[in-house]
């Protein structure tokens, strides 16, 4: 069934660079036996466990195009992209249909090799991606495979990684790189190997918005050199300003939209996808109104500053370094967090953000200073004793999750804790229907989309029931409307005392909380109430924050009430 | 405690050298000094070796948790084995009369109850001088290993394998493997992490060491399922990067200059010669054709 | 047509081939024998003789048995001379013996073509691994009567007996885990 590799490289005149017909996928159930081939599967019986992960998606995109593909988390966008780089079904096992052309060609029966020389694709989960040990292996690893000479290599090495201002990290480790930092070099890597059309799956995620702009220059870039670009992207906001020639709109592996951006403005839901604030205020008459349902901070359990004046999670000149010879990450980091507060870190990538959050669970320990949580010094306690208190979720799903099922997943927290069984069921039911996962509770977290992955993680330390809750950036992968209801959810918690949020998305800080921490270089730059520490547009420039619309129009509102 | 290649970056001549010459001196001395228990042999490779160490310029601080292993390790080679052979531990060397320095008290079985009797243990001027020499046969090894690692580039290591005239596949396997270390110890550890922050307590397993490997088991595990049944995304991350297309480069290179073609040449000769003489040892029963297989017994012991 | 080039590869009857694929697990497997044996040193198992006791020894064991002699092999044998050159010390001859281990246990594959859905190929796989211990660990123990002119006694004593038995126990024990485990993993994800 397999066919010759047919050469993809050399294109077919006025043909489109993708174009796709009637695809459906369907993953193998996870019912089937690994023995039965995928093709048992195909002739109609296929299991109904399991629905469609695509159905019937068909569009085409002519060359030197850029198209971005919108939908709610785990409506099928990677599928998508898998069907397309080959992944699926060299990788992926399960039933394909329909027909998929490349510059013209189909690609059935290619081998991801083959495909690789004309598809690049940045993957969802830059963990997966990067493979190199320091980041000039990794950005010559593609290069390497294509044979270009070692001269040309460091010269395209040197030029991307100085766009991406990342230079000074030449010869760091890939592992010893911030999550954003982490992002950019998968991009870099992807990059210097210039194929004909690039795949790149929520580019975005975990950067800061001078990153998004450097990364969406070399993005213009390529589309001017003529190759051909596909972006899944939940910052649409961001992903607009690339002016995409065309949009598709997916909702449960279905195509519900393609057209091209302008229309996709006028019939796009605000409450679906993140959206330019001018298209949700159409929604509202009068702006008082639209203000009062956009800012609602969130009161964690409300206690007077009076009645328990010390302070929940103190940080004392806290330094940090990861190793004896490596250089400083934290310069003294001071400040109080008080029970009732919630508080948005802000800052730019590689600023120390999830290093500094790490110090309070005793994940890492201070190289001098201390953190003291409710007065007690965390040197005398141990990770699991702090963890009882404080519920930490990492920056990267990956990282947290390992069991067999979501199920066992989010029992871990509770039975360490050692709860009573009865509570362990109650505290899982309530987390997975906060991140509405219930429907996932038999599966197996590594089957799961990369915003499914990330619920499932926030979920198991939600199920700890810690009074202390640090979230490492919980919206990253997260379409608009799950993110809220998770937010609004949060809201909702009775015993929760302080809730620490790191984010890029100066929008999320304005509207939930009450209080924002800018952390840059290892330093706290700003630390005051939302509106008034981003009101300062030198500060935020410093912190490559840009202002989103939302926040331009409430600095206006401001401004016209005073 | 994210792994550290222990890497140190610095200029010293060994640093300099072709990763291969250091493995080829390594394997070239030690299968010489296998052939052998000559103590005047041992001692100019030990003298040698310690020259080489010299010369790499690596400080205790840094080594010293090696240092404390092999250590360890020649204790239980030398005098543990020396004890449990009854002092008879001298090997590939004429041992028709011993010259009988003095006794040592030393408990051995018998056959009637408390089957535990006192015993004598000759001491004998082969054993002090084999003590010796196995002695500096190992710590002469350990001198040029322990560079090995301190001062190579783990850049380097994959494809000095393949200038050893290593298959392509397992050498470039080996450079995949040294790539893949941090990130596999990375999954390791945030593991380790994401679940103690989970109140897993890796802290204090208790237990005897069966006792805490059980516990630890539901911990390795679905590490290593997960990083195998990851290896998938692996590779195919690395074909979705066009990886076994067909010829590649290499983005590091080594440049033997003639210093390490000469020691290249010099390291095989040198082990060539040993076994020609260790054979030649067998045919001729004396004479300096007969010299590996001798003790070479220093005067001062010399009775 | 979901059928992958790669799915033909792998039930491949040849078990001795080499395809990227087998070089990249040879090179994972490497990576987390030398990985492992560092973590659970930094854990403080406490050394049962010289021959420090490894939870690892699963790995060479497992990748032998589920992927082959070849990529058993590597693991063993790389995946100690890296943990060697992490710890600063290399011993060539217990490379060899660990490579050994992974080949021997690799051979379970000409009976099981390395899926392990049945108690009887587990027991199979188990087998293999104890004879490929006994080989592996016996060479490397006895090569040093030779490499550093020990007794056989001692090489008995204080090398093979203690570095052989944890050894053993530890993969009866992690094996069939491990091969349970991933044979339920490969279902679940739908990969591989
Ligand atoms: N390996 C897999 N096996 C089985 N089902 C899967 C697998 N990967 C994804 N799915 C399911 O297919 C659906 C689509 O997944 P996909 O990753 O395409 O979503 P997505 O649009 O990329 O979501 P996100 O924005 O969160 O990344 C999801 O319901 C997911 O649970
Ligand atoms: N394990 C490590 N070893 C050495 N340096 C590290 C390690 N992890 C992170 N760093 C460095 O510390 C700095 C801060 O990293 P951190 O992850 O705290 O950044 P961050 O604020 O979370 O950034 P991002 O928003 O991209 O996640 C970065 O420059 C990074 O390179
Ligand atoms: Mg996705
Ligand atoms: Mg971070």
């Amino acid at each position: 069934m397999t066919e010759q590799p047919n050469n993809l490289s050399e294109a077919m005149p006025d043909s489109p660079a993708v174009y796709v017909d009637k695809l459906s996928f369907r993953y193998r159930s996870l019912s089937d036996d690994t023995q039965t081939k995928p093709t048992s599967n195909l002739n109609g019986a296929e299991p109904l466990s399991q629905p469609r992960a695509i159905e019937d998606i068909s569009f085409s995109l002519p060359a030197g195009k850029l198209m971005l593909i919108a939908g709610p988390s785990g409506c099928g966008k990677s599928t998508l992209l898998k069907c397309l780089n080959g992944l699926i079904p060299n990788s992926y096992k399960g039933s394909l249909s329909g027909e998929i052309q490349l510059n013209g060609r189909s690609i059935k029966g290619l081998s991801l090799r083959d495909l690789a020389l004309t598809v690049g694709t940045m993957l969802q989960d830059p963990d997966k991606q990067i493979i190199g040990s320091t980041v000039e292996q990794e950005v010559a690893f593609g290069m390497e495979n294509l044979a270009v000479p070692r001269k040309e290599m460091r010269q395209r090495i040197a030029e991307v990684l100085q766009q991406l201002h990342l230079e000074h990290y030449q010869h760091q480790s890939t592992f010893a790189l911030s999550g954003g930092q982490r992002q950019q070099v998968a991009a870099a890597g992807l990059l210097v190997m210039q194929p004909s059309i690039f795949l790149f799956d929520e580019p975005f995620a975990n950067l800061d918005s001078r990153a998004v702009d450097e990364l969406e220059e070399l993005i213009a870039r390529l589309l001017a050199k003529g190759s051909t670009v596909l972006i899944v992207e939940h910052r649409v906001e961001e992903a607009l300003r690339l002016q995409p020639d065309k949009v598709l709109l997916m909702r449960d592996g279905r195509q519900v939209f393609f057209g091209d951006a302008q229309q996709f403005l006028e019939i796009a839901d605000p409450t679906q996808v993140k959206l330019p604030i001018e298209s949700t205020l159409r929604l509202f008459s009068d702006p008082m109104q639209a203000r009062e349902a956009l800012l609602r901070p969130i009161m964690t359990k409300q206690k007077d500053e009076r009645a328990s004046p010390e302070p929940l999670l103190t940080f004392d000149d806290v330094h940090y370094r990861y190793s004896p010879h490596s250089e400083e990450v934290l310069h003294g980091i001071t400040c109080q967090i008080r029970a009732g507060e919630t508080i948005a870190l802000l800052g730019p990538n590689g600023s120390g953000k999830s290093t500094l959050v790490k110090q309070a669970l005793g994940l890492l320990r201070p190289t001098s200073g201390t953190v003291c949580i409710s007065g007690e010094n965390t040197r005398n306690l141990s990770v699991a004793q702090l963890a009882a208190r404080i519920g930490y979720v990492f920056q990267s799903p990956g990282a947290m999750l390992f069991a067999p099922t979501v199920h066992k997943e989010l029992s871990f927290g509770p039975e360490n804790l050692r709860f009573p069984p009865d509570k362990i069921a109650a505290s899982i039911d309530q987390a997975e229907n906060a991140l509405n996962i219930a429907q996932f509770d038999k599966r197996s977290p590594f089957s799961l989309s990369f915003g499914q992955q990330k619920r499932v993680a926030i979920a198991s330390v939600l199920s700890m029931q810690g009074k202390i809750l640090l979230l490492d950036e919980p919206t990253a992968g997260q379409d608009y409307r799950s993110y809220i209801s998770f937010m609004e959810y949060l809201r909702s918690l009775p015993e929760l005392d302080v809730l620490l949020i790191i984010t890029h998305d100066i929008d999320l800080a304005l509207r939930f909380t009450q209080r924002v921490l800018l952390l840059k270089e290892g330093r706290l730059v700003g630390d005051g109430l939302p509106l008034q520490v981003l009101a300062d547009p030198t500060l935020l420039e410093d912190c490559n924050l840009r202002p989103t619309s939302l926040l331009r129009y409430l600095l206006t509102e401001k401004n016209a009430v005073a | 405690m994210l792994i550290n290649f222990v890497y140190i970056k610095r200029d010293t001549p060994i640093h300099r050298l072709d990763p291969r010459v250091k493995f080829a001196l390594l394997f070239a001395y030690s299968l010489s000094a296998a052939q052998t228990s000559n103590f005047w042999f041992i001692l100019a490779g030990f003298i040698g070796a310690i020259y080489y160490y010299r010369s790499a310029r690596l400080k205790w601080s840094e080594t010293k948790r090696a240092w404390y292993f092999i250590i360890f390790i020649t204790f239980i080679l030398v005098f543990v084995n020396f004890f449990i052979s009854g002092g008879a531990i001298v090997q590939g060397v004429d041992l028709s009369h011993p010259h009988h320095l003095f006794d040592l008290p030393f408990v051995h079985f018998t056959r009637t109850f408390p089957f535990l009797g006192p015993t004598k243990f000759p001491f004998t001027v082969e054993s002090a001088t084999f003590i010796m020499t196995q002695t500096m046969r190992n710590f002469s090894i350990a001198f040029l290993a322990v560079p090995i690692p301190f001062t190579t580039n783990p850049d380097k290591f994959g494809i000095a394998f393949k200038g050893m005239g290593i298959s392509d596949k397992i050498s470039y396997a080996i450079d995949l493997s040294l790539r893949f270390l941090p990130t596999t110890v990375r999954d390791f550890v945030t593991t380790l992490d994401a679940q103690r922050a989970r109140g897993f307590e890796i802290d204090k397993l208790r237990g005897g060491i069966f006792g805490k490997v059980a516990r630890l088991a539901p911990m390795i595990v679905p590490v290593v399922i997960g990083s195998v049944v990851g290896a998938e995304d692996i590779i195919s991350a690395m074909e979705l990067r066009c990886f076994g297309v067909g010829k590649r480069t290499w983005l590091v290179e080594l440049q033997a200059r003639r210093i390490d073609r000469l020691l290249i040449t010099l390291a095989i000769t040198g082990f060539a010669i040993v076994t020609l003489l260790n054979i030649l040892g067998f045919i001729f029963t004396k004479g300096p054709l007969h010299f590996l297989h001798t003790q070479g017994i220093p005067a001062f012991l010399a009775p | 047509m979901a059928i992958s080039e790669r799915r033909e590869e792998r039930s491949r009857p040849n078990i001795w081939g080499i395809g990227v694929r087998e070089v990249v697990l040879m090179a994972l497997g490497a990576a987390l024998y030398a990985g492992l044996s560092y973590v659970t040193n930094a854990l403080q198992l406490p050394g049962a003789s010289n021959v420090s006791l490894r939870p690892g020894i699963v790995i060479p064991l497992f990748f032998g048995a589920v992927f082959g002699p070849i990529v058993g092999a590597f693991t063993g044998g790389i995946g100690n001379l890296i943990n060697d050159l992490l710890t600063g010390t290399v011993y060539w001859n217990w490379d060899v013996g660990n490579a050994i281990i992974g080949l021997v246990a690799g051979l379970a594959m000409y009976n099981t073509l390395g899926r392990y859905n049945s108690t009887v190929k587990i027991i199979v796989a188990e087998f293999y691994s104890v004879i490929g211990i006994l080989i592996g660990l016996g060479f490397a123990a006895y090569s040093d009567i030779w490499v550093s002119k020990l007794t056989f006694a001692s090489a008995t004593t204080t090398e093979f007996i203690p570095a052989s038995l944890p050894d053993i126990v530890l993969g009866l024990i992690l094996l069939p885990i491990l091969l349970i485990a991933y044979n339920a993993a490969v279902g679940r994800t739908g990969r591989g």
